[in-house]
């Protein structure tokens, strides 16, 4: 692995978990991960992290705010199995049972900039009423086995969920070296236009043969 | 003093000191007071009659603020009053009646606070708390300004006086009334009765009177009597109502009450459903919690530094709008004329016509010309070769002028119809100006009329019609000429064919009167070619080509002429459109036509450029005049930093906030070296909208609308093209232009690239695709031609070749890298794992690639060999790596074919809920409380199953918890050493015992050991966990079903050798050395333990054959009462006591539920599962099954797999029971393997015999078929047996009937043999028994081998074929006989010498730190011992080994060697197991070793190993 042409893309991902919307519940709190495929490697930044616990706001919005910081770099050889955000949100219920209120999982978005995802949440349902009314008692509702398992197609069939809630996510996206392999992910990351009127600045910059981003 | 003690009451409240004076007080009390009244409706009567407090109030002196008393103080009040009373009455009123409040206009004149008063309250400064405190009840306080402007009334003034307004007579007046003491008054209840029943109203809860509701005059109605709708009233008590109608009676108000005598009340407002709206789009609901600023763009495009972007220039000129809802029929029909009369000008400038008739002189005149050459001037031609191309010019002109006369006949009659389509829509406008007696448009046609000579013109006409004439003539003629040819030389033919024809029918005839001829052969050849022409159909006389009527020509010419000439005499007509006319005032319009001019007066359009489908820039907006023409005139230069996929302009329309898009229309990108080009492109555009008007204008997308059928659609002018640079390049951006947007369009598919025009046109009608597309621009570009009909279509249409691949698939197939993401995705084990897989191809592991290509390589060879069936011939050493290359063939072919089945996960695996209890664990938990506790007697408690991928970072152990241990043998050396040789015991240690055993356990390469117990039946109780590793981590089913690894319990004595030579030191050294003496070993193979969650109980060791040096403490015949059996071997061995289990509970694997594919017929497989259901549900531990699944995937019944074979023949005896002994003996050589190891996921797969003996390798099931197979043909009554036995879990016994009634147990793995009532026997419980003819369930209370009656026709049996289901008669899946195969002894002697060599360097390598010396003569004679022991124990006959050779060695040495034996498999699996004993492990001094070998060879390569190890030391 020679130092001067790189052998790995990076994907720096920083931002939000703003807010949360949520019937029922107090006193949320969520841990968020990051599922990614085989060939992605965490380099620097918390890949698991736990909330602060929030109550509802006192306003008419009736939000949950976190402001939690994400801030996380990856570095990776092949896009496949893009890096994903998943987020559990917790609460307690009317009996003051810890219980999940929310399951959500997306990608990180695939091009560099501000993006805003407003992500609605869910959870799995009781297989029977009986089970339900059970949970309800107990307070133990269903979880999912492994959290991380949103993030992916294969077995879902089996499960039921009800929605519930949602969560507001930015992200700002920075991405290094992905051109260099030939992944056009717009990764210029720059307005990609800008129109004037007529007249032209006098001393217009006038792209040349020759010269690249390199 | 209530007054006083309420201005305490106050300050204490509020902490600060906040005095309202007893005025105000009051009067606010008497506002609650009034409230109070107006709930009980104070009528207006009642206000007149002052109540208590009125009083007092209205005893309160003046200010001079007041007004006066008698109309002030009321009017204030009464103001009040009223709007408490309002207030009062929108609670209690109904919905109608609170709007009703909200919406009425109160006719009261506002009693406001008058500037006056504001001006005479002035600041006073604030007093001290003290001062007050002191003064209190007695002195004068103020109020702050700012209390006072909080103060809610007006009249509630309390000027307060400060020092300076003291002077003021009125005031200090005031402050005697503000603190004027009151003194309490008693009210008697009686009078406080009366007052409050002067007062307060309680409404009664009985129904009203009903005269009272209605006024007297009017009727009462029922409404729904009258039949009119009467909705259902909201649900109020009967009560309820009573009150408010009788309070509303107290109050005097009617008009509450409708006609029918009941409170007017509205329906019932709420819906039964209820309807939740989600907003749609969340974001613009509410205000967003964090604002995005956009940066500013002012500077930006000098920072943007486009390195590689482009500036492009977009120029637009003009809009117009062809179609246009606001269009007055009067511009529809100028705007079609605008568009014939451009065709006309674009027509007369190309001047198609003229040229083609040019061209059609051009060419007569050359035909011309060529004739006259011709005819005359035969000689001139030099060479026959110039002849016939002279001639085929005169073709090539002659269809030219055809194909050139038919294109100008076409073109002039396309220029006469548009001449006159333009006159008509001429005639129309005019003729509709007439009758709307107004212009709208300014347009106005004038014609030209060129008078022309009428004569001339006819002559003219005359000439060319002849000449057309004739050379139609001459065209036909000659065609007539052509097939006037064709017809007489068919008419030749058909000539001689009916001439023939006459002939044979003459002759025929002939015949048939003289029947007799000279000639016979000739005469009947004759008649058989007759026959032949006779019998062939007739040609039917060809049809002459009818001669060419000039008349007809003429004719033809003449309708031509008139569709495509001038008529002669007609003027020529020039035409010229302009703008002349004047557009009639507004005012004279009338009303309709004025409004459609307003209307489009305040439309304003202006037009969006988008790039990528991102809004870049519009124009301003401008109201179009009425020549519907919008002029922009105006350059865009845009910044790109990339090349733009699409180009949108988006005309939109809007007249003042409303705002629409009318269409949208795509330019095409410029490629690189565009620049804007002198002439302006135009661009149609059409909207889809549907409009209507009531005013004039036409409208658009209507139908059935004279006018207003078109939609909207016009043209853009524009130009477009990169700008240039300073230095006058082109600021194109740099790299390629994106591939053509149209990769993706439908038509690629469905259209074949050499379409007929027609037929796409058809297709693209029916599929209504978006004209405006860009993707389907080349399509519409092509119909457009086609349809003109300007130009000559091709006649093929090309597409794009497709270009959505990233690559070819070649190129997958040579990049490495990709092929490794490949074989990753495939789930390839030595991929799986695969992290980071480098990016760039040079840095891919080549290596791993290449191995496993080589290895796939290598198994498609061996697929072939197996076809071949030449394994027999296979070199001993391949032959297991060959093996076992096969099974992974077959491994992997089975896991394809069921891969599907097996990967469905459950919700358990995915959800984690609690189980829902069902009513048995419900009761007995709810039991358990009323149960006597016993905390001495502890029950093990269930444990969870952990399942699917929360195991991932968990760590499972392995617990091996070792009991205790029975029958150890014990040292008889030490026994003997007494006796002998008392001198020397010295070096032993002697506890009590004679022996100290402790088990050592092995898993995965970890060593754990238990401590050392003593005695022959040790206690050791001590549980060794070990930590498991899944492969590759994967916890799930499926790898943890392939994990080979085994546990292995080896039983150990410690011997402790004191080394101390002085006894002197005794007291303050120890200086020992510790041995280990190997006693027996126990092997669990993984898959068993995962299988059965956990293994408990007492198992038999395997043991060494000959222990040198230890011997049985007690006989082992006394075990139980009964009489040994003949040929019963000895049941002494060691037996261990363990308990396996993992920890957390690893999920078994599901059985597979897939449905399998099976050659037996429908009823009885539908029979086996209810005949397994039926007993399984009485017999739940019991494990039933009438089919298992062959090697082919097929299920087939268990009885088809007995049938007796024939064993070799070298086995065979005269004594029976030697016989079953060495079958037994040979069958459990072939080397075991776990099914479950060898098909993950499908358990249950059983090879037949003949698979069996060619694998080599198979589990208990396949050695039990092959012994009870053997065991039929040698004449016993055999079965086989499934169970449970002890270590396997489910397993394959065998079961024989001996003579003496005896029931025997046949292990066929082991060769073990025991009776059936053997208490230690490995089997321990009977669920199946299985012959050829049929299968029987064990419906017995017990099913432990000794309480089972194994008498299959008895009760205890439920056999599965039975007269009800009797058995199809299936031919068995075993063959007729078994080959075996003779083996070359060449190779055994090569195999021993191999694995002689390997184990000696094998041991000495383990010895690496001492030197490993090897005694000869001890080797020499261990090979005589090792030969001897093969015999006896083929034949299951119990004879202690001769020990004499070894009793000279063993009075010079001290000799401990162990003997092992397994059936060949491989040289590694020999080597394990003497790795296993660890002989090699003694620390003595000047230790010898001694090894020696003996391989019996039996047929079909089965070899039984024997290897003895012993170490020696020399007696000292």
């Amino acid at each position: 692995m020679s130092i001067s042409s790189p052998s790995v893309f990076l994907l720096n991902v920083t931002g939000q978990i703003e807010t949360g919307r949520f019937m029922g519940g107090d006193n949320l709190y969520f841990n968020y991960s990051f599922a990614s495929g085989q060939d992605w490697e965490v380099i620097l930044g918390l890949e698991e992290c736990a909330s602060q616990s929030a109550r509802r706001s006192d306003d008419e919005r009736q939000v949950f705010v976190w402001n939690f910081p994400i801030d996380i770099t990856f570095k990776s050889t092949n896009p496949f199995g893009w890096p994903q955000i998943v987020i559990c949100i917790y609460g307690k219920d009317f009996f003051e049972n810890e219980v999940i209120m929310g399951y959500t999982a997306c990608h990180i978005p695939i091009t560099p900039g501000i993006h805003t995802r407003r992500l609605t949440t869910f959870v799995p349902e009781s297989a029977s009423t009986v089970q339900k009314l059970m949970s309800w008692l107990t307070g133990r509702r269903p979880e999912f086995v492994d959290p991380k398992l949103i993030t992916q197609g294969r077995g879902r069939e089996v499960t039921r969920v009800r929605s519930q809630g949602e969560i507001t996510v930015t992200f700002n996206v920075m991405m290094k070296d992905f051109a260099k392999f030939g992944y056009d992910c717009g990764a210029t990351g720059r307005t990609p236009y800008l129109a004037a009127p007529v007249k032209p600045p006098p001393s217009i910059t006038v792209p040349r043969e020759g010269q690249s981003d390199a | 003093m209530k007054v006083i003690s309420e201005d305490i009451e106050r300050q204490e409240e509020d902490g600060s000191i906040r005095f309202i004076p007893s005025s105000a007080r009051l009067h606010v009390g008497t506002q609650d007071n009034t409230s109070e009244l107006g709930v009980a409706g104070p009528s207006g009567s009642e206000r007149q009659k002052p109540g208590r407090l009125r009083k007092k109030l209205s005893g309160r002196p003046f200010t001079r603020f007041d007004e006066p008393p008698d109309n002030g103080e009321a009017v204030a009040v009464d103001i009040k009053m009223r709007w408490q009373k309002a207030a009062v009455q929108a609670r209690t009123a109904s919905r109608v009646e609170s709007q009703d409040f909200f919406t009425r206009i109160w006719p009261e004149e506002h009693l406001l606070p008058t500037p006056l008063s504001r001006q005479k309250t002035k600041p006073t400064p604030k007093h001290s708390p003290g001062v007050l405190h002191g003064k209190l009840g007695t002195k004068p306080t103020a109020k702050s300004p700012r209390e006072r402007s909080d103060g809610e009334d007006p009249d509630d003034d309390d000027g307060i006086e400060s020092k300076e307004s003291e002077k003021s007579g009125l005031v200090a007046s005031q402050l005697q009334l503000v603190t004027r003491t009151v003194p309490a008054k008693y009210l008697s209840y009686h009078e406080r009765c009366a007052n409050d029943e002067a007062v307060l109203f309680v409404p009664s809860v009985l129904p009203s009177d009903l005269h009272n509701k209605i006024d007297a005059g009017t009727e009462l109605r029922n409404l729904e009597e009258e039949g009119l709708y009467v909705g259902e009233k909201p649900f109020i008590k009967q009560t309820n109502i009573n009150i408010i109608e009788n309070r509303l009676l107290q109050q005097g108000n009617r008009n509450w009450f409708s006609e029918t005598g009941s409170l007017d009340r509205l329906d019932n407002p709420i819906s039964d459903q209820f309807y939740h709206h989600l907003p749609l789009d969340l974001e613009t609901e509410e205000e967003p919690l964090t604002v995005f600023v956009r940066p500013r763009g002012s500077e930006c495009l000098q920072s943007l530094s486009p390195d590689d972007g482009g500036v492009l220039d977009v120029e637009l000129s003009h809009l117009t709008f062809a179609h246009h809802p606001l269009f007055s029929p009067e511009h529809v029909l100028a705007s079609q004329l605008t568009q014939a009369y451009n065709t006309y000008v674009e027509r007369a400038a190309a001047g198609i016509t003229k040229i083609l008739r040019n061209k059609l002189l051009v060419l007569r005149q050359s035909l011309a010309k060529l004739r006259q050459i011709r005819p005359d001037s035969k000689r001139h031609y030099k060479t026959v070769h110039e002849e016939i191309d002279s001639t085929r010019r005169l073709e090539i002109y002659r269809k030219e002028i055809h194909d050139c006369y038919e294109e100008f006949v076409a073109e002039a009659e396309r220029d006469r119809i548009l001449l006159a389509n333009i006159l008509k829509i001429w005639k129309s406008i005019k003729h509709l100006r007439r009758s709307n007696k107004y212009y709208s448009t300014s347009l106005k046609l004038i014609i030209k009329k060129e008078d022309v000579n009428k004569e001339d013109e006819e002559e003219k006409r005359k000439e060319e019609l002849e000449e057309e004439v004739k050379e139609l003539l001459e065209e036909y003629e000659e065609e007539y000429t052509k097939k006037m040819k064709k017809y007489e030389r068919k008419m030749t033919e058909w000539k001689a064919a009916h001439k023939k024809r006459k002939e044979a029918k003459k002759r025929q005839q002939q015949r048939q009167k003289s029947a007799l001829s000279e000639n016979l052969e000739g005469f009947l050849l004759q008649a058989a070619q007759d026959e032949t022409i006779l019998s062939s159909p007739e040609i039917s006389k060809p049809q002459p080509p009818r001669p060419v009527d000039k008349h007809k020509v003429q004719l033809e010419v003449l309708e031509v002429f008139s569709r495509t000439r001038r008529p002669p005499g007609e003027p020529i007509i020039q035409l010229e459109l302009s703008q002349s006319s004047s557009v009639m005032e507004n005012n004279i319009c009338p009303e309709q036509e004025r409004r459609r001019r307003e209307a489009a007066s305040k439309v304003r359009v202006w037009v969006k450029v988008l790039i990528n489908n991102k809004l870049v820039t519009q124009t301003p907006s401008a109201n179009f005049g009425n020549d519907f023409t919008l002029h922009i005139g105006q350059t865009y230069r845009m910044a790109l930093s990339s090349w733009p996929r699409s180009i949108v302009l988006q005309v939109m329309e809007g007249a003042s906030l409303r705002q629409t898009l009318v269409a949208s229309t795509f330019l095409p990108v410029p490629s690189k070296t565009n620049i804007c080009k002198d002439i302006f492109d135009s661009i149609h555009f059409s909207g889809n909208q549907v409009v209507s008007y009531k005013h004039e204008g036409v409208g658009c997308g209507l139908p059935e609308s004279e006018y207003g059928h078109h939609l909207t659609c016009g043209v853009v002018h524009y130009r477009l093209g990169w700008a240039l640079g300073e230095e006058g390049e082109i600021l194109a951006p740099t790299g390629p232009p994106p591939s053509t947007v149209s990769t993706h369009s439908p038509l690629k598919s469905h259209l074949h690239p050499r379409a007929n025009p027609a037929v796409v046109k058809k297709w693209l009608e029916n599929a209504r695709i978006d004209p405006n597309d860009p993707s389907n621009a080349a399509l519409v570009n092509h119909l457009q031609k086609a349809a003109s009909g300007k130009s000559k279509p091709t006649t093929y249409f090309e597409i794009d070749s497709y270009e959505g691949d990233f690559c070819t698939e070649a190129d997958l197939d040579a990049s490495v890298r990709l092929r490794v993401l490949q074989l990753r995705a495939e789930d390839v084990p030595e991929f799986r794992r695969l992290k980071l897989v480098p990016a760039i191809e040079s840095e891919v592991l080549r290596k791993t690639l290449e191995k496993y290509e080589n290895k796939m390589a290598v198994g498609t060879e061996t697929g072939e060999v197996k076809e071949s069936k030449s394994h027999y011939l296979w070199e001993l050493d391949e032959r297991w790596e060959r093996v076992e290359k096969l099974l992974a063939s077959l491994r992997r072919h089975m896991l394809q074919r069921y891969a599907q089945a097996s990967s469905a996960p459950k919700l358990e695996d995915l959800v984690r809920e609690e189980s829902i209890p069902d009513i048995g664990s419900l009761g007995t938990s709810l039991l358990s409380v009323f149960k006597a506790r016993r905390p001495l007697k502890p029950e093990r408690k269930k444990r969870h199953q952990v399942r699917g991928v929360a195991l991932g970072d968990q760590n499972v152990q392995l617990i091996v918890h070792v009991a205790r241990a029975f029958h150890v043998p014990v040292r008889c050396e030490s026994s003997r050493s007494n006796a002998v040789q008392q001198g020397h015991s010295v070096d032993v240690i002697q506890g009590n015992s004679l022996v100290r055993p402790y088990v050592e356990a092995t898993f995965q390469r970890s060593v754990l050991r238990t401590s050392v117990a003593e005695g022959p039946n040790p206690t050791w109780n001590q549980q060794l966990s070990f930590p498991f590793k899944a492969p590759n981590d994967n916890f799930s089913p499926s790898s943890l079903q392939t994990v080979t690894d085994n546990v292995y319990l080896h039983l150990f004595d410690e011997v402790i050798h004191d080394l101390l030579e002085d006894d002197r030191l005794r007291d303050s050294t120890i200086y020992h050395r510790i041995e280990k003496r190997w006693l027996g070993s126990l092997k669990i193979p993984f898959s068993t333990i995962y299988c059965n969650a956990k293994i408990e109980g007492t198992f038999s060791l395997e043991e060494p054959v000959v222990l040198l040096g230890y011997s049985r403490e007690s006989p082992p015949s006394v075990n139980l009462g009964i009489s040994k059996p003949k040929g019963e071997p000895n049941r002494s061995a060691t037996h261990l006591s363990i308990y396996i289990t993992l920890e957390p509970t690893l999920p078994p694997p599901e059985p597979l539920k897939a449905q399998f594919e099976s050659s037996e017929p429908e009823e009885v497989l539908s029979a086996g599962s209810d005949w397994v259901a039926t007993l399984s549900s009485r017999y739940s531990n019991r494990n039933f099954r009438t089919h298992v699944l062959d090697l082919s995937g097929k299920l087939v019944c268990l009885n088809r797999f007995i049938r007796p074979l024939k064993p070799p023949e070298e086995l065979i005896d005269e004594n029976l029971v030697e016989t079953a002994h060495r079958v037994a003996w040979y069958v459990s050589l072939i080397p075991a393997l776990a099914d479950m190891t060898l098909f993950p996921g499908a358990c249950d797969i059983w090879a037949n015999s003949e698979q069996f003996l060619s694998m080599l390798t198979g589990d208990e099931e396949e050695h039990a078929v092959l012994l009870t197979n053997f065991f039929l043909h040698l004449g016993k009554t055999a079965f086989l047996l499934l169970g449970s036995g002890i270590p396997e879990g489910e397993t394959c016994y065998v079961l024989t009937h001996e003579d003496n009634d005896m029931w025997l147990v046949w292990n066929a793995s082991t060769a073990q043999c025991f009776g059936a009532r053997d208490a230690f026997s490995p089997l321990s419980a009977v669920y199946m028994l299985v012959n050829q003819d049929n299968i029987w369930a064990n419906v017995q209370k017990y099913d432990d081998p000794p309480r089972v009656h194994f008498d299959v026709q008895g009760s205890g049996w439920r056999p599965f074929f039975s007269r009800s289901q009797p058995d199809p008669g299936l031919p068995s899946v075993q063959p007729q006989q078994l080959m075996f195969p003779d083996v070359d002894t060449k190779q055994i002697d090569q195999l021993k010498e191999r694995l002689e060599i390997t184990l000696r360097d094998a041991i000495m390598k383990w010895r690496s730190t001492q030197r490993t010396p090897w005694n000869r003569h001890a080797i020499s004679v261990l090979r005589k011992l090792v030969r001897g022991l093969e015999e006896p124990r083929a034949t299951g006959k119990v004879t202690s080994p001769d020990l004499t050779q070894l009793a000279t060695i063993m009075t010079s040495h001290k000799v401990c060697g162990v003997c092992v034996h397994q059936g060949y498999s491989s040289i590694a699996s020999v080597v394990e197991a003497v790795h296993s004993t660890g002989v090699h492990l003694t620390q003595a001094p000047d230790t010898e070793f001694a090894l020696a070998l003996h391989l019996k060879l039996y047929p079909a390569f089965i070899i039984s190993v024997w290897v003895y190890v012993a170490s020696l030391v020399k007696r000292v």
